[in-house]
């Protein structure tokens, strides 16, 4: 009976507590990381057209991300100050071969990027050229940098949210790449 | 009743009536706090009205069941970048975009689950205010109802006494 007693007296306390280690876990956890949605890995890059950035005159469509290598998809813009630090380190990848580097330039304008590929350098084999975002939506897209591997079937098997660092490239991009090459 | 006077005459020890005290004084301000985010969230969603009337002259419809349509799914649906905010509310330019996106799918004749399904394939469950019902948030809609029906047993358990 006792027992019980003190067990009343304490429930303030155990309630407190557990809203406590709810919080602290809280503390951890980044609420802007957005899950990556199950529907968009492992499906195919829906169907579109767009100009190119470099040649207003062109169009690409799908199958552009479908290439005999692994396909890299950099969601950029001028304006972005995140995509100027991972900059460098696309200009690595590309120079190495080992994917076929796309840009999708997203909700900037040619007057912008050009300068800014011409200062930086372009790592890009290809760049679409998107100013409303409308392809950005289509591709879920909700910030910049973004990058997307796509495998040879034109699949997309990965979404990396924000800039890419040496070690990102390193333990998490290059490895699935080279996992990807393989089938 | 026997455990119910003892709880009494160990309240009257000092350090078990302080650790009540202080207990329940902790759990006072946890709960104050958090009423004055509600309070925070609650100024947004007046603004929202002011918004509300003007959104027809931005995103004309010419039937009223598209204009009907377009505010109640932007009111169902997050902004991604500001998170705590709905499409209607949210000034950022990724919300711009989906609710122009909204505009021309409902414009093509795209019904609410249409819609839906779309955004919810490109950006996750995330993307609406309203969670849908599947394994992982089986807890989320239940434990409410679970802890209502414990709180009445409880209740009645009492009474009878």
């Amino acid at each position: 009976m006792k027992r019980l007693a003190h067990l009343i007296i304490i429930t303030p306390l155990i309630i407190f507590l557990f809203i406590v280690c709810c919080l602290w876990r809280g503390l951890n956890h980044d609420p802007h990381a957005i899950p990556i949605p199950p529907s968009l890995i492992n499906h195919p890059v829906p169907k579109f057209t767009a100009a190119t950035l470099l040649d207003a005159n062109k169009t690409v469509n799908q199958t552009i991300l479908k290439n005999h290598l692994i396909t890299m998809l950099n969601v950029f813009a001028s304006w972005c100050t995140s995509c100027q630090v991972e900059h460098p380190i696309l200009m690595d990848i590309n120079r190495s071969h080992t994917v076929n580097l796309v840009g999708l330039n997203y909700k900037d304008q040619r007057n912008d990027v050009l300068p800014w590929l011409k200062k930086l350098g372009n790592p890009y084999q290809t760049i679409i050229y998107d100013p409303q975002g409308q392809l950005g939506i289509n591709l879920g897209v909700y910030g910049t940098p973004e990058t997307f591997i796509i495998d040879s079937q034109g699949i997309i098997r990965y979404k990396y949210i924000g800039p890419i660092t040496p070690d990102i490239w390193q333990q998490e991009l290059l490895p699935l790449i080279t996992s990807l090459q393989k089938h | 009743m026997m455990h119910r006077l003892i709880t009494l005459r160990l309240l009257k020890s000092k350090l078990w009536s302080s650790v009540y005290k202080v207990s329940v004084i902790l759990l006072v301000i946890v709960f104050t706090s958090y009423q004055d985010d509600a309070n925070a969230s609650e100024s947004v969603v007046n603004q929202s009205h002011q918004y509300e009337n003007t959104s027809h002259q931005i995103y004309p419809f010419t039937s009223a069941t598209q204009a009907a349509q377009f505010d109640s799914l932007i009111k169902q649906m997050r902004c991604l970048v500001c998170q705590n905010e709905n499409l209607a509310d949210s000034n950022a330019d990724l919300a711009y975009d989906l609710r122009q996106k909204i505009y021309e799918m409902i414009k093509d004749g795209d019904s609410d689950s249409e819609i839906k399904r779309y955004f919810v394939d490109r950006y996750g469950d995330f993307i609406l205010f309203n969670p849908p019902l599947t394994r992982r948030t089986i807890v989320l809609w239940f434990f409410p109802g679970l802890l209502l029906l414990l709180g009445f047993v409880i209740l009645y358990r009492l009474v009878r006494r």
